[in-house]
């Protein structure tokens, strides 16, 4: 047994879906993003960012606003500092992994 | 998970920031560019029309609507980036000591001027700070 393991146990679950994890790039380098900018920079549907999106809510890693521009009704994105942390963390195993650590050659906790 | 299929998620994720930066950045350089001229142009009419206060007080008027325009512009983009605020407000900040020193230097230099510039002063710094705050309210979808 040893306490090393593998950057893949800690990487976020919520963030291995490639839409998710493409939602929170875009969110973590902006302050604010309007719901249409990232449905397109992240080529998905208006309904499936809004499911994604609610489930990135639901785990606290965004903040959905309602408001108006002028008389249209308008939606924001941001990503909460909670949300930051988890992706920063999340990208930090990326890279640790695409580094090339071999999964083979690591003995993982329990598992 | 393979090193193969991390390097392509940060692949995505370069890519999908390189979108919102992209978005971003033109409106940024004008607005950076917009403020740097401004800057320089207050500057040289301060050192230009000493005896003139009022060129200070009016060039930073419009600098207090310009000010405002942009902080309520950058409320309608769909990309804000992380910081803009703080650089608006470190930009404005410097703005107002500026505006200030022009009010203050200019006055020794007219001689004593009156003190309503003073006051003038303070009252378009209100107007923009106020100006500003509600704009990005308002772009916030608070009313």
């Amino acid at each position: 047994m040893s306490a090393t393991r593998h950057p893949r146990h800690r990487l976020d679950p919520l963030l291995q879906s490639p839409v998710r994890f493409s939602v929170m790039a875009a969110l973590a380098s902006a302050e604010r993003l309007e719901f249409r900018f990232v449905r397109d920079a992240v080529e998905i549907n208006d309904s499936a960012l809004s499911k994604q999106s609610a489930t990135l809510e639901e785990a606290g890693l965004v903040e959905v606003e309602k408001g108006y521009l002028g008389k249209r009704p308008r939606t924001w994105l941001s990503a909460t500092s909670k949300g930051r942390e988890v992706f920063q963390e999340h990208c930090a195993c990326l890279r640790e992994i695409a580094r090339g650590v071999d999964a083979d050659r690591l003995p993982v906790d329990g598992s | 998970m393979e090193a193969a299929e991390a390097r392509a998620a940060l692949a995505r994720r370069d890519a999908v920031q390189g979108v919102g930066r992209r978005a971003h950045a033109e409106w940024y350089g004008w607005y950076l560019l917009g403020f740097l001229v401004f800057t320089l142009l207050l500057l040289g009419a301060a050192a230009a029309a000493r005896t003139q206060p009022a060129v200070g007080v009016t060039l930073n008027a419009v600098g207090a609507v310009l000010g405002i325009a942009a902080m309520g512009y950058a409320g309608t983009r769909p990309v804000v980036t992380r910081d803009f605020r703080r650089f608006h407000a470190v930009f404005s900040l410097g703005w107002t000591v500026l505006y200030v020193a022009a009010v203050v230097v200019g006055s020794v230099w007219s001689g004593g001027a009156p003190a309503a510039w003073w006051w003038a002063s303070f009252v378009v710094l209100g107007a923009w700070s106020g100006g500003a705050a509600l704009l990005a309210r308002r772009a916030r979808g608070r009313r």
